[in-house]
């Protein structure tokens, strides 16, 4: 039995290089259970590659990740889905030629959950019928929830999942994250909408020049406020500092 | 909706081999082995070979070269992705389409 109030993945003092360009510098970032975790940074800071960092698909320069206390070398997602870790990338995972509901009904035979009631939960009834090349991009965002929730995931890692949904669908989202954690599960996610990150998440971790730090204060001040520290652009667009 | 969660080899592909993303991804590999086959026979029968014959070498390239092709075609319609949910490595993916390849080369060549 794992301790429940320790942290159910973590990538901890990752160093990761592009070429010549150090893009992380000893970050950290965690999640989890029963929590849901968000992860904030300008566009190139590193959010991705520390989402693909944690869920194995990409090797560091150092640094580790552990699994439920258990430190852990990359793996495959296949891997990764056995170990109860579901990872929802910014990009369509859901095949592009069969409908949502054979999909959704595969994985939950496979993962023994009920289709149904996943679908009922996550609000994709109506969407069922559809093939996922059809559905917009909240409803394909919410159906990918709805199919990564069937796997009965201990641990789910999005990366942008507000991205390009409307207030209704982003509503959804926020709302689905919310209740995944819940029933227990780990909810880590990074996006740039800062609403959604206040009202969803309840913890933050910002990447600045390659390094992570908890934000206790997000619900309270605005996380525009933390881009413009970071970037020293002011909101007509002018550079502020030096 | 966490914990006790089980994984089976054989539950998985069970559940797989019945679906309907299997269906669709069969007919694709079908159309592959026959592509792939057209053009081991042509060779086959340019070299003076029987172009049907079960050579194990030349069953082996087609079927590398089929498997390359069809993984492609997954990642296209995002269907390693999906695969992958359900736990299944790429080796566990290969087998069922290694054993089709291997059982309609055999028939091709008995029927010849």
């Amino acid at each position: 039995m794992t301790d429940p109030t320790l942290p159910h993945l973590a990538a901890d003092s990752i160093v990761h290089r592009f070429g010549t360009r150090t893009v992380l510098h000893a970050a950290y970032v965690d999640a989890i259970a029963g929590t849901v975790t968000a992860l904030v940074g300008q566009s190139g800071a590193g959010k991705t590659t520390l989402l693909e960092i944690l869920v194995g698909l990409r090797r560091p320069l150092s640094g580790q990740v552990r699994y439920a206390g258990a430190r852990v070398p990359r793996v495959s997602r296949a891997a990764l889905a056995r170990r109860g870790v579901v990872y929802v990338p910014d990009a369509p995972w859901l095949s592009t030629r069969v409908r949502v509901r054979p999909q959704l009904a595969l994985v939950a035979r496979v993962w023994d959950s009920d289709a149904d009631t996943v679908a009922r939960a996550s609000g994709v009834e109506p969407l069922l019928d559809r093939a996922s090349a059809a559905l917009s991009s909240g409803e394909r965002r919410l159906c990918e929830l709805a199919v990564a929730t069937a796997c009965r995931p201990d641990a789910i890692v999005l990366d942008e999942p507000f991205r390009d949904l409307d207030p209704l669908h982003r509503e959804a989202m926020g709302h689905r994250l919310r209740a995944l954690a819940g029933d227990g599960v780990a909810v880590l996610f990074a996006d740039h909408d800062a609403t959604m990150v206040a009202e969803t998440a309840d913890r933050l971790f910002a990447i600045e020049e390659g390094r992570t730090r908890v934000v206790s204060d997000f619900k309270e001040r605005p996380i525009v406020e933390w881009y413009r520290g970071w970037s020293g652009i002011d909101q007509t667009g002018r550079r502020v500092d030096g | 909706m966490t914990g006790q969660r089980r994984w089976s080899p054989t539950r998985a592909i069970g559940a797989w081999l019945t679906s309907q993303v299997f269906a669709r991804q069969l007919g694709d590999f079908l159309l592959l082995w026959m592509v792939f086959k057209g053009a081991n026979a042509f060779t086959a029968m340019t070299a003076g070979l029987p172009p049907l014959a079960f050579r194990p070498g030349a069953e082996a390239g087609a079927f590398a070269l089929e498997y390359l092709a069809f993984l492609a075609f997954l990642r296209h319609d995002r269907e390693d992705l999906l695969l992958a949910s359900l736990g299944l490595d790429r080796p566990l993916v290969l087998l069922p389409f290694a054993l089709v390849h291997a059982g309609l080369s055999c028939a091709a060549a008995t029927l010849a």
